[in-house]
Protein backbone atom coordinates (compact mmCIF):
# COMPACT_ATOMS: atom_id res chain seq x y z
CA UNK A 1 0.00 0.00 0.00
CA UNK A 2 1.45 3.58 -0.81
CA UNK A 3 1.97 6.07 1.78
CA UNK A 4 -1.17 7.68 -0.39
CA UNK A 5 -3.45 5.08 -0.27
CA UNK A 6 -2.30 4.65 3.27
CA UNK A 7 -3.46 8.41 4.09
CA UNK A 8 -6.28 8.53 1.83
CA UNK A 9 -7.86 4.97 1.43
CA UNK A 10 -9.46 4.74 -2.27
CA UNK A 11 -13.34 5.42 -0.94
CA UNK A 12 -16.89 6.30 -2.54
CA UNK A 13 -20.30 6.68 -1.76
CA UNK A 14 -20.68 3.19 -1.62
CA UNK A 15 -19.03 3.05 1.53
CA UNK A 16 -21.62 1.75 4.16
CA UNK A 17 -23.10 -0.48 1.59
CA UNK A 18 -19.30 -2.15 1.60
CA UNK A 19 -19.84 -2.99 5.01
CA UNK A 20 -22.56 -5.65 4.20
CA UNK A 21 -19.27 -7.54 3.66
CA UNK A 22 -17.91 -7.64 6.93
CA UNK A 23 -14.49 -9.30 5.30
CA UNK A 24 -14.32 -5.63 2.95
CA UNK A 25 -11.48 -3.74 4.74
CA UNK A 26 -14.04 -1.12 4.65
CA UNK A 27 -15.32 -2.81 8.17
CA UNK A 28 -11.68 -2.76 9.33
CA UNK A 29 -11.99 1.49 8.71
CA UNK A 30 -15.59 1.78 10.17
CA UNK A 31 -14.72 -0.52 13.08
CA UNK A 32 -11.77 1.77 13.77
CA UNK A 33 -13.69 4.34 14.64
CA UNK A 34 -17.07 3.28 15.71
CA UNK A 35 -15.77 0.28 17.54
CA UNK A 36 -14.28 2.26 20.55
CA UNK A 37 -16.93 4.82 20.28
CA UNK A 38 -19.62 2.30 21.53
CA UNK A 39 -16.97 0.92 23.58
CA UNK A 40 -15.71 4.41 25.76
CA UNK A 41 -19.56 5.19 25.93
CA UNK A 42 -20.40 1.81 27.56
CA UNK A 43 -17.67 2.55 30.03
CA UNK A 44 -18.77 6.26 30.58
CA UNK A 45 -21.69 4.21 31.72
CA UNK A 46 -20.26 2.46 34.44
CA UNK A 47 -20.08 -0.90 32.69
CA UNK A 48 -16.66 -2.64 33.35
CA UNK A 49 -14.63 -3.81 30.65
CA UNK A 50 -16.09 -6.99 29.94
CA UNK A 51 -19.10 -5.27 29.72
CA UNK A 52 -18.39 -3.03 27.49
CA UNK A 53 -16.78 -5.56 24.98
CA UNK A 54 -20.01 -7.51 24.69
CA UNK A 55 -21.67 -4.06 24.05
CA UNK A 56 -19.60 -3.59 21.15
CA UNK A 57 -19.79 -7.24 19.51
CA UNK A 58 -23.64 -7.05 20.11
CA UNK A 59 -23.77 -3.81 18.90
CA UNK A 60 -21.47 -4.63 15.47
CA UNK A 61 -22.74 -7.96 15.71
CA UNK A 62 -26.49 -6.62 15.14
CA UNK A 63 -25.14 -3.87 12.88
CA UNK A 64 -23.43 -6.69 10.46
CA UNK A 65 -26.38 -8.58 10.41
CA UNK A 66 -28.85 -5.02 9.59
CA UNK A 67 -26.63 -4.25 6.83
CA UNK A 68 -26.72 -7.93 5.03
CA UNK A 69 -30.25 -7.70 5.31
CA UNK A 70 -32.55 -4.66 4.56
CA UNK A 71 -30.12 -1.85 5.67
CA UNK A 72 -31.37 1.72 3.35
CA UNK A 73 -28.31 3.81 3.16
CA UNK A 74 -29.34 7.74 3.71
CA UNK A 75 -26.57 9.70 4.08
CA UNK A 76 -29.14 12.99 4.26
CA UNK A 77 -29.83 11.62 7.15
CA UNK A 78 -26.77 9.91 8.49
CA UNK A 79 -29.39 6.71 9.18
CA UNK A 80 -26.37 4.51 10.14
CA UNK A 81 -24.90 6.23 13.03
CA UNK A 82 -28.29 7.19 14.62
CA UNK A 83 -29.23 3.22 14.04
CA UNK A 84 -25.56 2.69 16.06
CA UNK A 85 -27.07 5.21 18.85
CA UNK A 86 -29.98 3.28 19.51
CA UNK A 87 -28.50 -0.10 19.35
CA UNK A 88 -25.82 1.33 21.92
CA UNK A 89 -28.02 2.81 24.33
CA UNK A 90 -30.26 -0.63 24.28
CA UNK A 91 -27.31 -2.83 24.73
CA UNK A 92 -25.94 -0.91 27.53
CA UNK A 93 -29.29 -0.55 28.83
CA UNK A 94 -29.37 -4.48 28.73
CA UNK A 95 -26.63 -4.85 30.92
CA UNK A 96 -27.85 -2.54 33.30
CA UNK A 97 -30.55 -4.32 33.77
CA UNK A 98 -28.93 -7.44 34.30
CA UNK A 99 -26.64 -5.54 36.87
CA UNK A 100 -29.81 -4.40 38.38
CA UNK A 101 -30.95 -7.68 39.15
CA UNK A 102 -27.71 -8.81 40.00
CA UNK A 103 -27.92 -6.09 42.80
CA UNK A 104 -23.94 -4.96 41.48
CA UNK A 105 -23.00 -1.19 41.02
CA UNK A 106 -21.94 0.27 38.35
CA UNK A 107 -18.05 1.21 38.38
CA UNK A 108 -17.47 2.48 35.38
CA UNK A 109 -16.31 6.18 35.21
CA UNK A 110 -18.20 9.44 34.89
CA UNK A 111 -21.45 7.32 35.89
CA UNK A 112 -23.75 10.19 37.01
CA UNK A 113 -23.44 12.11 33.95
CA UNK A 114 -24.12 9.98 31.57
CA UNK A 115 -26.04 7.66 33.70
CA UNK A 116 -29.49 9.18 31.91
CA UNK A 117 -28.57 8.58 28.03
CA UNK A 118 -25.20 6.54 27.38
CA UNK A 119 -24.81 7.80 24.14
CA UNK A 120 -25.80 11.57 24.70
CA UNK A 121 -22.06 12.58 23.97
CA UNK A 122 -21.70 10.14 20.89
CA UNK A 123 -20.82 13.72 18.47
CA UNK A 124 -18.23 14.15 20.87
CA UNK A 125 -16.89 11.18 21.65
CA UNK A 126 -17.01 10.36 17.65
CA UNK A 127 -14.95 14.20 16.54
CA UNK A 128 -12.18 12.51 19.56
CA UNK A 129 -12.31 9.16 17.65
CA UNK A 130 -11.86 10.29 14.35
CA UNK A 131 -9.03 12.11 15.32
CA UNK A 132 -7.42 9.37 16.98
CA UNK A 133 -7.92 7.38 13.95
CA UNK A 134 -6.21 10.46 11.83
CA UNK A 135 -3.68 9.96 13.77
CA UNK A 136 -3.10 6.21 13.39
CA UNK A 137 -3.42 6.79 9.92
CA UNK A 138 -0.67 9.31 9.58
CA UNK A 139 2.11 7.44 11.80
CA UNK A 140 1.59 4.17 9.68
CA UNK A 141 1.55 6.33 6.63
CA UNK A 142 5.60 7.23 6.20
CA UNK A 143 4.07 10.67 5.26
CA UNK A 144 6.19 12.12 8.32
CA UNK A 145 9.14 10.92 9.87
CA UNK A 146 9.05 9.02 13.28
CA UNK A 147 11.21 11.02 14.53
CA UNK A 148 9.19 14.28 13.23
CA UNK A 149 5.75 12.04 14.55
CA UNK A 150 7.74 12.16 18.39
CA UNK A 151 8.39 15.27 18.09
CA UNK A 152 4.85 16.28 17.33
CA UNK A 153 3.62 14.52 20.24
CA UNK A 154 5.75 15.30 22.81
CA UNK A 155 5.26 19.38 22.26
CA UNK A 156 1.88 19.36 21.02
CA UNK A 157 0.00 16.33 22.90
CA UNK A 158 2.50 16.06 25.79
CA UNK A 159 2.78 19.84 27.08
CA UNK A 160 6.75 19.90 26.43
CA UNK A 161 8.55 23.10 25.44
CA UNK A 162 9.62 23.59 22.53
CA UNK A 163 13.10 24.10 24.12
CA UNK A 164 12.74 20.30 26.12
CA UNK A 165 11.91 18.88 22.40
CA UNK A 166 14.59 20.46 20.55
CA UNK A 167 17.34 19.53 23.45
CA UNK A 168 15.81 15.94 23.57
CA UNK A 169 15.73 15.25 19.55
CA UNK A 170 18.11 17.47 18.51
CA UNK A 171 15.51 19.40 16.36
CA UNK A 172 15.76 22.83 16.11
CA UNK A 173 13.39 24.27 18.02
CA UNK A 174 11.72 26.99 15.36
CA UNK A 175 11.21 23.79 13.41
CA UNK A 176 9.34 21.98 16.28
CA UNK A 177 6.64 24.64 15.48
CA UNK A 178 6.80 23.70 12.24
CA UNK A 179 6.69 20.41 12.54
CA UNK A 180 3.48 20.99 14.68
CA UNK A 181 1.69 23.24 12.20
CA UNK A 182 2.38 20.64 9.30
CA UNK A 183 1.44 17.95 11.02
CA UNK A 184 -2.14 19.44 12.37
CA UNK A 185 -2.51 20.27 8.54
CA UNK A 186 -1.51 16.71 7.62
CA UNK A 187 -4.46 15.62 10.51
CA UNK A 188 -7.35 17.72 8.99
CA UNK A 189 -6.87 16.83 5.83
CA UNK A 190 -6.86 13.20 6.80
CA UNK A 191 -10.05 14.51 8.98
CA UNK A 192 -11.39 15.56 5.83
CA UNK A 193 -11.68 12.40 4.18
CA UNK A 194 -12.84 10.34 7.19
CA UNK A 195 -15.79 12.97 6.60
CA UNK A 196 -15.82 11.84 2.77
CA UNK A 197 -16.19 8.22 3.98
CA UNK A 198 -18.85 8.25 6.91
CA UNK A 199 -20.43 11.76 6.97
CA UNK A 200 -20.05 14.35 9.39
CA UNK A 201 -19.62 13.46 13.31
CA UNK B 1 8.23 45.07 26.67
CA UNK B 2 6.89 46.15 23.28
CA UNK B 3 7.40 44.69 19.66
CA UNK B 4 8.33 47.20 17.46
CA UNK B 5 7.91 44.56 14.18
CA UNK B 6 5.23 41.70 14.65
CA UNK B 7 6.10 38.94 16.83
CA UNK B 8 7.53 35.71 15.48
CA UNK B 9 5.02 32.91 14.73
CA UNK B 10 6.34 31.00 17.83
CA UNK B 11 5.47 34.01 19.74
CA UNK B 12 2.14 33.73 18.76
CA UNK B 13 2.04 30.18 18.79
CA UNK B 14 3.30 30.43 22.87
CA UNK B 15 0.66 33.43 23.33
CA UNK B 16 -2.15 30.83 21.92
CA UNK B 17 -0.93 28.06 23.91
CA UNK B 18 -0.60 29.58 26.76
CA UNK B 19 -3.23 32.04 27.22
CA UNK B 20 -2.83 32.13 31.14
CA UNK B 21 0.58 33.72 30.77
CA UNK B 22 0.95 37.26 30.98
CA UNK B 23 2.18 37.69 26.98
CA UNK B 24 2.95 41.04 25.58
CA UNK B 25 1.62 39.74 22.24
CA UNK B 26 -1.92 41.02 23.84
CA UNK B 27 -1.30 43.89 23.65
CA UNK B 28 0.00 44.04 20.13
CA UNK B 29 -2.86 42.52 18.66
CA UNK B 30 -5.35 45.30 18.72
CA UNK B 31 -3.06 47.17 16.51
CA UNK B 32 -2.49 44.32 13.88
CA UNK B 33 -4.79 42.39 11.99
CA UNK B 34 -2.41 40.53 10.07
CA UNK B 35 -1.42 39.23 13.30
CA UNK B 36 -5.19 38.98 14.50
CA UNK B 37 -5.85 36.35 11.70
CA UNK B 38 -2.95 34.61 12.72
CA UNK B 39 -3.90 33.82 16.03
CA UNK B 40 -7.12 32.82 14.75
CA UNK B 41 -5.51 29.99 12.63
CA UNK B 42 -3.68 29.32 15.50
CA UNK B 43 -6.58 29.22 17.41
CA UNK B 44 -8.32 26.70 14.95
CA UNK B 45 -5.24 24.69 15.54
CA UNK B 46 -5.31 24.57 19.20
CA UNK B 47 -9.38 23.45 19.26
CA UNK B 48 -7.84 20.34 16.88
CA UNK B 49 -5.29 19.82 19.68
CA UNK B 50 -7.13 20.13 22.72
CA UNK B 51 -9.64 16.99 20.95
CA UNK B 52 -6.58 14.77 19.99
CA UNK B 53 -5.33 15.14 23.68
CA UNK B 54 -8.70 14.10 25.11
CA UNK B 55 -8.70 11.44 22.16
CA UNK B 56 -5.68 10.05 23.11
CA UNK B 57 -5.85 10.21 27.40
CA UNK B 58 -8.00 7.64 27.65
CA UNK B 59 -7.54 4.63 28.83
CA UNK B 60 -7.70 3.34 25.61
CA UNK B 61 -4.32 2.85 24.01
CA UNK B 62 -3.11 1.45 20.79
CA UNK B 63 -3.45 -2.38 21.48
CA UNK B 64 -6.71 -1.79 23.16
CA UNK B 65 -8.08 -0.26 20.13
CA UNK B 66 -6.89 -3.13 17.87
CA UNK B 67 -8.52 -5.55 20.73
CA UNK B 68 -11.77 -3.94 19.71
CA UNK B 69 -10.96 -3.75 16.00
CA UNK B 70 -10.70 -7.68 16.67
CA UNK B 71 -14.34 -7.69 18.41
CA UNK B 72 -15.87 -5.91 15.76
CA UNK B 73 -14.71 -7.73 12.98
CA UNK B 74 -15.45 -10.99 14.96
CA UNK B 75 -19.08 -9.73 15.75
CA UNK B 76 -19.54 -9.35 12.36
CA UNK B 77 -18.27 -12.20 10.61
CA UNK B 78 -20.36 -14.12 13.76
CA UNK B 79 -16.65 -15.45 14.95
CA UNK B 80 -16.87 -16.54 18.65
CA UNK B 81 -14.73 -14.29 20.26
CA UNK B 82 -12.61 -16.73 21.71
CA UNK B 83 -11.65 -18.56 18.30
CA UNK B 84 -8.40 -17.16 18.04
CA UNK B 85 -7.44 -18.00 21.59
Amino acid sequence: MSAQEALFPPTSLTMIDALADPSSPRWEQFARIYGPIVFTLARRAGLNEQESEEVVAAVMSGFAQRMRSEFQVDYSRGSFRSYLRTVTRNEIGNVRKRRRRAGAPLDGVDVPSDADDPVLHWSDVERRERLAECLRRLRHSGEISPRDFEAFEMFALRDMSAAEVAAELGIPAKRIYSIKHETIRRLQAINRQIENEFGEA
Amino acid sequence: MWFRRCPTTEQLDDFVAHPEVENPVAEHLPKCEECRAAVQSLLAEKHVLDDLRQATATDLNDARREQIVDICRDAARGTPKDAHA
